[in-house]
């Protein structure tokens, strides 16, 4: 039976491309949630969004859907041919609650001008993206699907619709699955992280827990040693990880206050997306 | 369907124009052979203008899938299934087959019109359009189109425009293969033992018939393509 805490949960999906597979991953999206998808390029984010979106099939496991899901990908899909004003008749052809009002709406708050002659070949990166989030959120989707929405925008833009998608998620019961490699966007605007690399869900978490607990201490190779001998596991799954720098050593602790409380000499940062992510995909497991 | 027909109609509607214009020249060349006789120019310009025209929508179509990322952002952005793409395409290439087919005919007429004006033919000569052997003609060519169709789609839904081009080739490779005598005997041995179980039915029903057998292996193309199109990787 379907967990109706969650909009949209992927559930222990796999898929075999030629040379690169995703396999086993689960990954939920609660009601009123905002959940970041980070990982390197490759490392499976387009495919997962594209399993919750439905144009792609899994070779197992099971996508449980609970909202009304929109799409919003990288790359303006649209046929290059269509304008915008054809792209808002399309859209209302296939939904009959199409909002056109809010649509116009969006399209002016983004400061995306509403040119009947103006086609979809002639926008711009960003605007291409704005012309989708518009339309999404006027079908009335209770949960966005974003593919790496924010790539190639500029920083004003980026505000703009970081904005723009707080406000949808206002009402608490909307929720978002956003890709990004601007980790500095998803530290904004999500509740949860999930990171993903070679087709494998790495961690899946609460942002809090790595804004508020995680760390990163940085440490010469003896210090390392001796946290090591310490006997406890700071990655929280019994083992360590580790990641060697120019002059240093870089270890991820799950809970830095715990750490500085045991090592008051040592210095604990705390972590980022960033740093958990390349922890996570190239450190060593000591 | 209402919203992919509509998305169709639009990458149609941007190069109608030139695909009618090149389709219309090449029509006119064809009727010129037949300058003399207004009747069988309009039966050549409009089979000729249908066949381009189609052709030429087909192909902007499948392109416009595959160019960029619309064949998979349809899917995703639009509450469809792919059985619904398939289904709103084979629509609106019958309605583009129809649209042409009627084009072809107004502009055909204008065209004969003209050319009796300039080197005086009979003009009256065009009343015989409305004898049955035109009529065939007409059939014949709607119902040729659904059978090219019916044989280019599924290749192209399977393997999309890039990979499927040969799509384009495959039913004039038929017609190659009619040049080698192994193939063609027994195709005129088919052929002629049809025309003799036919001859004595009026050729009204002989053209319903074929209309009505291409329109039968349109929708069963229609159905393959479900099928092919289901299990390609987009």
């Amino acid at each position: 039976m379907a967990d109706t805490s969650f909009s949209l949960r992927l559930i222990d999906v796999s898929k075999h491309f030629d040379g690169f597979d995703v396999s086993h991953v689960t990954l939920g999206v609660p009601h009123g949630c905002v959940v970041g998808l980070v990982g390197r390029n490759g490392a499976g984010k387009t495919t997962l969004m594209r399993m919750a979106l439905g144009s792609l099939a899994p070779d197992s496991g099971r996508i449980e859907r609970a909202a009304k899901l929109g799409a919003v990908s990288a790359v303006c899909p649209y046929p290059t041919e269509m304008t915008v004003p054809d792209v808002e008749r399309m859209h209302r052809l296939a939904f009959p609650a199409f909002d056109r009002a809010l649509f116009e709406k969006t399209c002016d708050a983004l400061d995306l001008p509403l040119d009947r002659k103006r086609t979809v070949k002639e926008l711009s990166r960003g605007m291409g993206m704005k012309l989708q989030l518009a339309a999404a959120v006027a079908t009335g989707a209770t949960c966005l699907v974003m593919d790496e929405p924010t790539a190639g925008l500029d920083p004003i833009v980026r505000d703009d619709v970081l904005d723009l998608l707080r406000r949808w998620m206002e009402p608490g019961d909307r929720s978002l699955l956003i890709s990004s490699h601007i980790t500095g966007d998803l530290e904004r605007i999500c509740d949860r992280i999930a990171i993903i690399d070679s087709g494998r869900m790495l961690l899946t978490c609460d942002i809090d827990e790595i804004e508020s607990h995680m760390g990163v201490a940085r440490l010469r190779t003896a210090e390392l040693e001796e946290v090591l001998d310490g006997g406890r596991s700071w990655s929280g799954d019994g083992s360590a990880r580790v990641l060697r720098g120019d002059l240093s050593w870089a270890i991820l602790v799950d809970d830095r206050a715990a750490f500085a409380r045991e090592y008051p000499d040592l210095v604990c940062d705390r972590a980022t997306i960033d740093d958990v992510m390349t922890l996570l995909v190239k450190g060593e497991v000591r | 369907m209402r919203a992919l027909m509509f998305s169709d109609w639009c990458v149609v509607k941007k190069y109608l124009a030139h695909y009618l214009l090149t389709s219309l020249v090449i029509g006119g060349f064809t009727a010129m052979g037949n300058a003399g006789d207004p009747a069988a120019m309009t039966i050549a310009m409009t089979c000729c203008v249908c066949y381009t025209s189609s052709l030429f929508i087909m192909f902007a179509l499948f392109g416009a899938d595959d160019r960029g990322e619309w064949a998979r952002g349809r899917l995703e952005l639009l509450p469809i299934r792919r059985t619904d793409v398939v289904r709103a395409r084979y629509g609106i290439m019958a309605l583009a087959i129809t649209a042409a087919m009627a084009a072809g005919f107004v502009a055909s007429i204008g065209l004969a019109l003209a050319v009796s004006l300039v080197n005086g033919s009979d003009v009256m000569q065009l009343g015989l359009l409305f004898a049955p052997e035109p009529a065939l003609a007409f059939l014949a060519t709607v119902a040729s189109l659904f059978a090219i169709l019916s044989i280019q789609m599924p290749l192209v839904f399977s393997l999309g425009v890039e990979r499927g081009k040969i799509a384009a080739v495959a039913p004039l490779l038929l017609i190659v293969l009619l040049g080698f005598e192994q193939v063609r005997r027994p195709v005129l041995n088919v052929a002629g033992n049809l025309a003799s179980a036919v001859a004595a039915l009026p050729a009204s029903v002989v053209a319903l018939g074929i209309l009505g057998a291409a329109i039968a292996a349109y929708l069963i193309s229609m159905l393959v393509s479900t099928r092919l199109y289901a299990h390609r990787e987009l």
